[in-house]
């Protein structure tokens, strides 16, 4: 991603309404947040990391690495990482503009939760904008590692809504 | 067009009786088959007096929908001109997946039944549905469009919902953010869709609409339902559900060929002069927070545009009330 893209992005981003944006492609993860100042930030790891050819970047970078399975961008291509890098992770995106529901109604069991393994047909969410309820199915197989959004929470057009393995 | 169909329409349109034998003729059956049909008819709930040495005389038309019913009154090419009644069902919209699945619903698909009893509401909160008194349907639609760009569907179809209604009932209807209308800020219909798609391509689009018209004020006597009217309590003439439905059809696919063909821009000024809500203090809740501020207006993607005096919003999702008055 060119630095000129993103200067793009930021100045669409401060027009708008978003609070958050996230995007990803390529091993380039880009989240840009809102803050209370209207500043923007970013934060665009692993850039270099994946531009050596011997490292396939991961899919998945921790932006706040909370989470201890994925790799520290600036930490060393050492050994340890081997295993985590071989993991590329497909996500499932929103197919529109909308608020994501984790179940059918507040009462309801989520449709999915991490760990569950999916099938191409298995519903995962619902994505809901002006009353148009639009019921995701994974299209992928595989096992949902994380839940990339919250219950509730304004999903942008192709944003990643899941991670599967 | 159903020679059922033709009787009626026929006899809609004159102005003095027809006889057996002109409608025999125009129709292409015998007087016995014509004379069966009128029978058939008048067990339907049809009105129709015989007057002697001229012929018949239609004064009333069934309050049953029917698919010859719905012919005689149809301006349509798709919409409607497949049709599914049913006396029952538990919703209209499971009814319409099933046809789906089942590969029976073609674009325009009309599912309409006198009762539900299911009838779903936005995170499946119940819709009440008095046995032939509303119009419970699903209406399954097939447009050419990407699956992003479904989401104003419900704006656009709450528009052409509003403007089939006036027609017939000659009362001013009021369009609630996004899928309710009003009179006098009661609720008189809802619309709920469902978008069936893969992540590039639009399945089917499932468009729930439900529609208050002959209950009456005892109907909404209950406490859950006081928040509502129905169109025949706000019109002074007798309202027909079938020629309701006609209109309806009619609108629906205008303003979806015209969505297709020019996306929602076209719709927005029209939307916004039809909303009581626009320029007003409103109250958004969400199942996150609520929020306050002045309704602007809505933007490209149908979301309702709110100041808060520390910003403007897009809201995509929500129950909206103008703030001050009760909601009703």
């Amino acid at each position: 991603m060119k630095i000129q893209e993103i200067r793009e992005i930021i100045k669409l981003m401060d027009q708008s309404s978003l609070d958050e944006f996230v995007f990803e492609a390529d091993g380039t993860k880009l989240k840009l947040k809102k803050h209370a100042t209207g500043t923007a930030v970013v934060s665009q790891p692993s850039r270099e990391v994946a531009a050596e050819p011997q490292v396939e970047a991961p899919k998945v970078v921790a932006q706040a690495p909370q989470t201890t399975q994925e790799p520290e961008p600036q930490a060393p291509q050492a050994a340890p990482v081997a295993e985590e890098a071989s993991t590329t992770y497909k996500t499932i995106n929103s197919p529109m503009v909308g608020t994501f529901y984790e179940a059918s109604s507040p009462e309801a069991e989520p449709y999915a939760k991490v760990g569950d393994k999916v099938t191409a047909s298995t519903v995962v969410c619902i994505v809901e904008a002006m009353k148009l309820f639009n019921e995701i199915e994974a299209e992928v197989e595989g096992e949902i590692v994380e839940i990339l959004v919250k219950d509730g929470q304004l999903v942008e057009y192709g944003q990643p809504l899941f991670s599967i393995k | 067009m159903s020679n059922k169909a033709k009787i009626v329409t026929i006899l809609k349109q004159a102005t003095e009786p027809v006889s057996g034998e002109q409608l025999a003729e125009t129709v292409g059956v015998s007087r016995t088959m014509i004379w069966k049909y009128i029978q058939s008819l008048i067990e339907e709930g049809y009105r129709i007096e015989a007057v002697k040495k001229k012929g018949y005389v239609l004064q009333e038309m069934s309050s049953k929908i029917s698919q010859h019913a719905l012919e005689s009154y149809l301006k349509t090419n798709t919409f409607a001109r497949n049709l599914h009644t049913l006396d029952s069902c538990s919703s209209t919209q499971k009814v319409a997946n099933e046809l789906i699945l089942n590969g029976q619903a073609p674009h325009g698909l009309l599912v309409v039944s006198d009762l539900q009893t299911e009838g779903k509401g936005r995170l499946n909160r119940p819709w009440a549905s008095t046995e032939g008194k509303g119009l419970w349907t699903t209406w399954v639609v097939r447009p050419d469009l990407l699956p992003h760009e479904a989401p104003p569907i419900t704006l656009v179809v709450a528009l052409a919902l509003a403007v089939a209604i006036e027609r017939v009932t000659s009362v001013k209807v009021d369009i609630k953010w996004p899928n309710d209308l009003l009179i006098d800020g009661y609720k008189t219909a809802g619309i709920l869709t469902e978008l069936q798609a893969t992540p590039d391509k639009i399945e089917a689009i499932l468009i729930g609409i439900g529609i208050n018209v002959l209950q009456t004020a005892e109907d909404f006597a209950d406490p859950l339902t006081a928040r509502a009217t129905s169109l025949q309590l706000a019109c002074d003439h007798p309202i027909n559900r079938t020629e309701l439905l006609a209109e309806i059809a009619l609108e629906l696919e205008k303003a979806i060929e015209k969505y297709e063909l020019q996306g929602f821009r076209p719709f927005m000024s029209e939307w916004e002069k039809r909303s009581s809500m626009i320029g007003e203090k409103v109250t958004a809740t969400t199942v996150r927070e609520t929020i306050q501020g002045i309704a602007l207006g809505i933007n490209e993607h149908g979301a309702l545009l709110v100041d808060t005096g520390e910003g403007v919003r897009a809201l995509f999702s929500g129950d909206v009330t103008l703030s001050g008055k009760l909601d009703r």
